[in-house]
Order: structure tokens, then C-alpha cells, then sequence
């Protein structure tokens, strides 16, 4: 089918490239995300998966090429929880929809709802400095999720955790994603993490980012055993094959 | 409680020992020289002058402290509210700040004639010229807190498509708060010098004369007891005003302070 055409693509990428300066960073990718799908970006640090991400949350544009997102709202999880120090969570997590203008009450109810959604419901008084990082990022996706947007865009959030904490926010993510259903893609420099989120691993070469391969993953259900599941580690080590593949041919 | 009683006690014996200290060699250098009066009075002295009628000491520190307060709120509010028109375009900033700088570097004692000229004797030149005084240091404080910080947070404000009314009100004013009582702490310390200053220059005599206009009258017939009796009050008004606003900042800054 040709992209672009069909209405049920979340997002719709044609030969989209980004140039900054003399550099390229992102070049000729073309990339569709169904509604709903959830695909994660994989590729060398500083391949340009982080700018393509910005611009699918409208954070930048396109040098060339087309981008279409279909309408909606983008929620949009940085690396960091960026969770303003003078604001309890409530209020953080209430920020997106005090600023489109929601009442007071409404604003109320629907933070409490999505910090429930992410087992914060008992920190809702409390300042981010007197939380853990964990829970920072949790609240972090709480206010991304809490206009109930379309779209949900992870630029490596949990990469400042433990390994401990990073795997429970997965679990918890993808239960999120099942129960949800928004469109979501993630930017990940783990392997195990994209293959355990998300439906679909893009890899990209390093600068100019290139998708040198588009892997589905395994249909098994995300619980924590899945994490040792071989299907998980097949995966995985096709998705870093092409990737080292990729590296190589860089260098040569 | 209890337990802080001690710290308490140790913070403050020394200073008081201090000063009890200085007024007693102030007596002995005194006696010891032999130095008249006109020249140095003694403690008592200037305890005596003081007690001998404390009333319009008393008026003139009310009326140099609501100088020193109304100049301070003047400078407060122009200040965060320039600083913020500066903050929101680097332009108008480039342009205008060193206008501001200006401002501040033309010394009181030069100004203070025009403020005469323009405002009349009495009250609102003088808290014009405490709200001159203080006004420097907040609006460069304020400007500072409004530029500076996490670039991030202003990306996150981009993504929820805030404007630049949402960002300076939700995001920059907040984020400024602490550099803002920076600013005001100092401009507090300096509306009691800048209304004493205005005093000298634009004070009314009478009933309510305010300390400044006090020192002058004193001086003029050589009675330094009373001059002494008003140079220490104006430190003691000093001290209220500067305390009474970085009480206030503090429980202001209740969120800022729990979060560094």
C-alpha cells in the first residue's frame, strides 16, 4: 500500500531529512506507524533517532520530505522527568491541562486519575525533590499521558535509572500501552528494553540516520519472565546485528 | 524546642557581649581623653537625651520606616515588573538595561534636588528617593532569575504549546522567585539609607519630622546627644525594615527553600 495514502497511519514519515548546519542528521527516512502501534528507535548514540523523535512531537521540522502525524494531541517524555521543583506532583502532572485552559476541578480529577495510572496516588502532596528518580519519571509519564493524548513520544526516559527500577517502568509502561492504546514510539539505546516494548524495532545506521532494519518482535505477553525469554534474546541479537552491521560499514 | 535553646543562647550572647563591649570602651575613651561633650557624648548621655523625651524619636522612626517601606514596595513592584518586560524581549533588554545602569550609578545626593523640584518637599520625594535607591538591585536580580534556567523546561513548555504570557507567569516567574528575594533582601537593606538620604535633602520638619530631618535640626544647635539618639535609631529602623522583609521572603519562599 502506499504510505500516506491510508488514513489508519498514526504517522507517516517521506523521505524526511533534517540537516543542522553542514550536518546531516537525519537522511531519507521514510516510516509509518499504524494507530495504536507501539515501535521503538533504536541506533549508535548520536545517530539523529533523538531528532527524529523532536520532530514527530513537532519540536522540530523537517530540512525536506513530508511528515504527517494524524490529529491529536503528542505527549512527550523527555530524558530527564523536567518536573518544576515548586509544584507538588498533582500539579505538575495537571500542568498540560492548566495550560489548555481545563478547570480547576476537571484538572483535579483527571491528574489524581493518571498518577493512579502510575501507582503515584499516595505522592500526589508531595515535592519532586523528596522522590526517587523512579518515581520522578513515573510522574513524568503521568503528565504526558494526562491529556489523554494520541500519541506518546519516550526519548530515552528511563535511561538515568537503575536496572532494577528501569525494568519494573517498562513492565509498567507497556501494561500502560496495552491498556491505553495510544501510538507510541520510543527512542532506546537498549536493545532488551525496545524488543520488550514495543511491537517494532527500527534500527538506524549512525549519522545520517538511516533504518537499516525494521524488526518485528515477538508476539508473547510482557510480564517480567519475558525478560529471559529466548524469543527476547533472538531478537535482540538480530536488531544489534544489523545495527553492528551498519557500524561497520560506517567505519569502512 | 528545648533542645534549640542552647544554639539559640550561643548565637546571640557573643554578638550582644560585643556590642556591650563597644559601648563600654565608647565610655571609657571618653572619660579616659577627656573629650566634651559636643564632641562624643557619653552612652548615658544619649540614653538620657533619648528618655528625656522619646516621643518624637519615636514619631520620626514610624515616619522614616513607612518611607523606608513605601520606597521598598514602590522599587518591589516597578522592579519584577521591568525586569519582566525586559525578560520577555532581548532586544528591549539590550537597549534599555544600561539605561537602568545609569540610573543606578548617578549618585542619591545628585537626584535628590530634582525630586524636590518635581515632588515638593516632604513625603513623596523622599520615598521617591528610597525606591530609587533600592530599585537597582531588584531589578537586576529579577532579570537574572527570569533568564536563568533549564532550558529543558522552557522544550517542555514548547510541546504543550504554551505562550509567552503561560511561560513567564507558570514557568519564569516561578523559577525566579528565589533570585527575586535576593534582590529584595538587598533593595531592603537600602530603602532605609535612600529614604534617611531623601530626608536630608526633601524631609519636612514640624511634629512628625522624620529622623533625617531630626539629625539636621540637632545638628544645627550642636546637640550631638540627640544626633547620636537618631543616628542609632535609623540603624534600629534599619534593621526592622531589612528583618521584617526577609521574614516575609522566608515564608514566601517555603516551596523554593524545600526544594534546593
Amino acid at each position: 500500500m502506499e504510505p500516506g495514502t491510508d488514513t489508519t497511519y498514526a504517522l507517516d514519515l517521506r523521505a524526511v531529512s533534517r540537516v543542522f548546519g553542514a550536518v546531516a542528521a537525519v537522511e531519507a527516512v521514510d516510516l509509518t506507524a499504524p494507530a495504536r502501534s507501539f515501535t521503538a528507535l533504536v541506533g549508535p548514540s548520536g545517530c539523529g533517532k533523538t531528532t527524529l523523535l523532536r520532530m514527530m512531537g513537532g519540536l522540530d521540522a523537517p530540512s525536506a520530505g513530508t511528515l504527517r502525524r494524524a490529529r491529536g494531541d503528542a505527549g512527550f517524555c523527555f530524558q530527564e522527568p523536567r518536573l518544576l521543583p515548586w509544584r507538588t506532583l498533582l500539579e505538575n502532572v495537571a500542568l498540560p491541562l492548566e495550560l489548555a485552559g481545563v478547570d480547576k476541578a476537571e484538572r483535579r480529577a483527571r491528574a489524581t486519575e493518571a498518577l493512579a495510572m502510575v501507582r503515584l496516588s499516595d505522592a500526589q502532596a508531595r515535592y519532586p525533590h523528596q522522590l526517587s528518580g523512579g518515581m520522578r519519571m513515573r510522574a513524568s509519564i503521568a503528565r504526558a499521558l494526562v491529556a489523554r493524548p494520541q500519541f506518546l513520544l519516550l526519548d530515552e526516559p528511563f535511561s538515568a535509572l537503575d536496572e532494577v527500577t528501569r525494568h519494573e517502568l517498562d513492565v509498567e509502561l507497556r501494561a500502560l500501552w496495552e491498556r491505553e492504546r495510544f501510538t507510541a514510539v520510543i527512542v532506546t539505546h537498549s536493545m532488551p528494553e525496545a524488543v520488550f516494548l514495543a511491537e517494532r524495532v527500527v534500527v538506524f545506521s549512525p549519522r545520517p540516520a538511516r533504518i537499516v532494519a525494521d524488526i518485528a518482535t515477538p508476539a508473547a505477553p510482557r510480564g517480567d519472565r519475558f525478560w529471559t525469554d529466548p524469543a527476547l534474546g533472538a531478537c535482540v541479537r538480530a536488531a544489534s546485528d544489523a545495527m553492528l552491521a551498519a557500524i561497520a560499514e560506517a567505519r569502512r | 524546642m528545648s533542645d534549640r535553646t542552647p544554639g539559640f543562647v550561643a548565637r546571640t550572647l557573643p554578638p550582644i557581649l560585643a556590642i556591650a563591649g563597644a559601648v563600654a570602651l565608647w565610655a571609657l575613651a571618653k572619660r579616659a581623653f577627656g573629650i566634651q561633650d559636643f564632641m562624643l557624648p557619653s552612652p548615658k548621655g544619649v540614653l538620657d537625651a533619648f528618655l528625656a523625651d522619646p516621643l518624637p524619636f519615636l514619631t520620626g522612626c514610624l515616619e522614616t520606616a513607612t518611607s523606608a517601606l513605601a520606597g521598598f514596595a514602590l522599587a518591589a513592584a516597578a522592579g519584577i515588573l521591568l525586569a519582566s518586560l525586559l525578560s520577555l524581549s532581548r532586544a528591549v533588554e539590550r537597549s534599555v538595561y544600561p539605561l537602568t545602569l545609569l540610573f543606578q550609578m548617578v549618585p542619591l545626593i545628585a537626584i535628590a534636588p530634582l525630586l524636590v523640584i518635581w515632588l515638593g518637599y516632604g513625603r513623596p520625594a523622599v520615598v521617591a528617593s528610597a525606591a530609587i535607591v533600592s530599585l537597582f538591585p531588584v531589578i537586576a536580580n529579577a532579570l537574572h532569575g527570569l533568564r536563568t534556567r533549564d532550558p529543558g523546561l522552557d522544550e517542555l513548555f514548547a510541546v504543550l504549546r504554551a505562550g509567552r504570557l503561560a511561560v513567564w507567569w507558570k514557568l519564569a516567574l516561578p523559577g525566579a522567585v528565589p533570585s527575586i528575594v535576593t534582590g529584595l533582601r538587598i533593595a531592603a537593606g537600602l530603602a532605609t539609607i535612600g529614604t534617611i538620604s531623601g530626608e536630608f535633602i526633601a524631609g519636612e520638619g514640624g511634629q512628625r519630622a522624620p529622623l533625617g530631618v531630626m539629625i539636621l535640626t540637632a545638628l544645627r544647635s550642636f546637640q550631638t546627644d540627640r544626633v547620636f539618639v537618631c543616628v542609632l535609631l535609623s540603624a534600629l529602623v534599619g534593621f526592622a525594615v531589612f528583618g521584617g522583609v526577609a521574614l516575609a521572603s522566608r515564608l514566601l519562599l517555603g516551596r523554593w527553600m524545600r526544594a534546593s
